[in-house]
């Protein structure tokens, strides 16, 4: 008797056996491929390739680019920089530039890129001035290398005051730029001799490294192209009629893959 | 002639395709809402993202392409997601951090069943994936997963929608084609549904959702265009606990291209569906049963 009741309570604590799980239905794989947007992203970065539609602009003289891996791309940005004086003294400058840059899509050790730029700076704060600048680039990527080089062409006028001034003057020059991508690191370098036109200004009266030209101009710069914002900093020395002006900027940009 | 007979006699006697215009809606409504009961699914998640970056001045352009891939595990309970979760590891060579969130298809996010804003919503869908050295690891508790065709579909006006359907040869049942405009303008693009009901039956077990071609977004100097939208679900009938047929997703796709600031990015989720376990203990679904095949 005493087994007996032994048993039934040891059932009733347990209670009913769990069910076991269900078993997994294997579902058949589907065999049918499916399309993908991923399948037109050639034809659509092709699409408008220079930037602009040409067509509408100029219908009658617009190339024929759609047989071309050409990529381009408008841009404006603002500007803003510093300048450290001769003498003691520096000032800040703020401005726009606007531009267009146009690119070889075709994979590939070497590509082709041009680039169309005008800016336009004032100083901020006690100085007075302005500057418009332009330039035309050409040149390939080879690898990692970019060469860039071309006409360049400035006008401007600077007073920042206790008799630092630069007056009105226009020059044309030539520049020419290299970047080395180093991984994610960027190092730019650059030179650009002027040729002063028309204006009051007399030649650089200084000269950092090396007089070309009646101003000079070297640059140089690195970068870090990181996601989603790729920045360059950059360093120039220009040579003028009041010494060398050292000046700085950085750039920003957004880069999504 | 031999062919067109083999072809006819496929289909059911006496349906009338236009009749029942509205039981192929609810069929397609059906297939939206998600598999009845409660079903674990394990299946693999497969992300690609792909991309042009324009040239700039220091930098040449360049062409990325990101690949992902990884196994998941998903318990989804009378068409509402509770879990998703899955690992991914990058493909060879990537090593950098993306965030993608990853949207099922089918069914809904259990949020929006427990009185969230849709704001809530949204945010509490966003699933983190952290590359690393060490692979991916990703967790989506409590709804986190995604659901997309309903948000998209919802955010145009349903009202307007026109519906046909027609009989197919090539899929062997009735094909019910959707068209929900974009906009309110007669000449507005359309995004087309396509559900297909095998032999007109009781469920639907494909979709493919088609958006306009190119869609432009914004008004001021930074426009994005929407390219090549599209989503594409293919299920497989399974019975039930409860002796009910649902329709199982075995393959879902979504995908779409962005071009933006000289930028074109396209981006394709995939999902394939390897297994479907019914829930241990589950009762059964509460989802109303499918309605008799049409007359």
């Amino acid at each position: 008797m005493t087994t007996f009741w032994f048993t039934v309570a040891s059932a009733a604590d347990d209670g009913p056996a769990p069910a076991p799980d269900p078993a997994p239905i294997e579902l058949a794989p589907a065999e049918e491929e499916l399309p993908s947007a991923l399948d037109g992203l050639d034809q659509a970065h092709t699409e408008t390739p220079t930037g602009i539609d040409l067509e509408d602009v100029l219908p009658d003289w617009a190339p024929d680019t759609s047989k071309q891996r050409l990529r381009g791309q408008l841009f404006a940005r603002p500007v803003l920089g510093g300048v450290v004086l001769p003498e003691d003294g520096w000032g800040l400058r703020v401005g726009g530039a606007l531009g267009h840059r146009m690119w070889t899509m075709k994979p590939g050790a070497v590509s082709f890129g041009t680039e169309e730029r005008v800016s336009l700076t004032a100083p901020i704060g006690g100085a007075k001035g302005y500057a418009a600048d332009a330039s035309i680039l050409v040149g390939p990527w080879l690898g990692p290398v970019g060469l860039r080089v071309g006409p360049v062409a400035r006008l401007d006028r600077w007073n920042w005051g206790d008799g630092v001034v630069l007056d009105d003057a226009l020059g044309v020059g030539v520049l020419g730029d290299v970047s080395v991508v180093l991984g994610k690191a960027v190092v730019t370098a650059g030179v650009s001799p002027t040729w002063l036109l028309t204006g009051d200004r007399g030649p650089a009266s200084d000269v950092f490294l090396l007089g070309l030209g009646d101003e000079t101009s070297w640059r140089g710069g690195v970068g870090w192209i990181g996601r989603p914002l790729q920045w360059s900093l950059d360093l120039e020395a220009r040579d003028t009629a009041v010494g060398t002006l050292w000046s700085g900027g950085l750039a920003l940009q957004l880069r999504f893959l | 002639m031999f062919f067109l007979s083999t072809a006819l006699a496929a289909r059911p006697p006496g349906l009338d395709v236009d009749a029942s215009l509205a039981t192929w809606e609810e069929r397609a409504k059906q297939l939206l809402a998600g598999p009845a009961g409660c079903w674990n699914l394990t299946g693999t998640v497969e992300l690609n993202a792909s991309g042009y970056v324009p040239a700039t001045r220091w930098t040449r352009p360049d062409r990325n392409d990101h690949h992902l891939s990884g196994p998941f595990t998903a318990r989804i309970e009378d068409g509402t997601w509770t879990t998703f979760d899955y690992v991914l590891t990058p493909s060879e060579g990537t090593d950098e951090t993306l965030e993608i969130p990853v949207w099922p298809l089918l069914g809904r996010a259990a949020a929006e069943g427990a009185g969230k804003t849709e704001a809530e919503v949204i945010e509490g869908e966003s699933i983190s994936l952290s590359f690393g050295s060490g692979g991916t690891s990703v967790s989506s508790q409590g709804g986190e997963a995604a659901n997309t065709m309903h948000r998209v579909l919802e955010a145009v006006d349903p009202s307007t929608a026109t519906a046909y359907a027609q009989w197919d040869d090539k899929v062997d049942g009735v094909a019910l084609y959707q068209d929900f405009p974009l906009s309110d303008g007669a000449r507005s693009d359309v995004i087309t549904m396509k559900t297909v009901i095998p032999q007109g039956g009781p469920a639907a077990t494909a979709l493919d959702v088609t958006f306009p071609g190119r869609v432009k977004v914004g008004d001021g100097p930074v426009r994005a265009t929407i390219f090549d939208a599209q989503g594409h679900v293919r299920t497989q009938l399974v019975t039930g606990p409860d002796g009910r047929q649902t329709a199982i997703p075995t393959l879902e796709s979504l995908s779409f291209g962005l071009g933006a600031l000289g930028f074109t990015v396209g981006y394709e989720q995939r999902i394939r569906y390897q297994a479907a376990t019914p829930c241990a203990g589950a009762s059964p679904g509460t989802a109303p049963p499918p309605a008799p095949p049409a007359p």
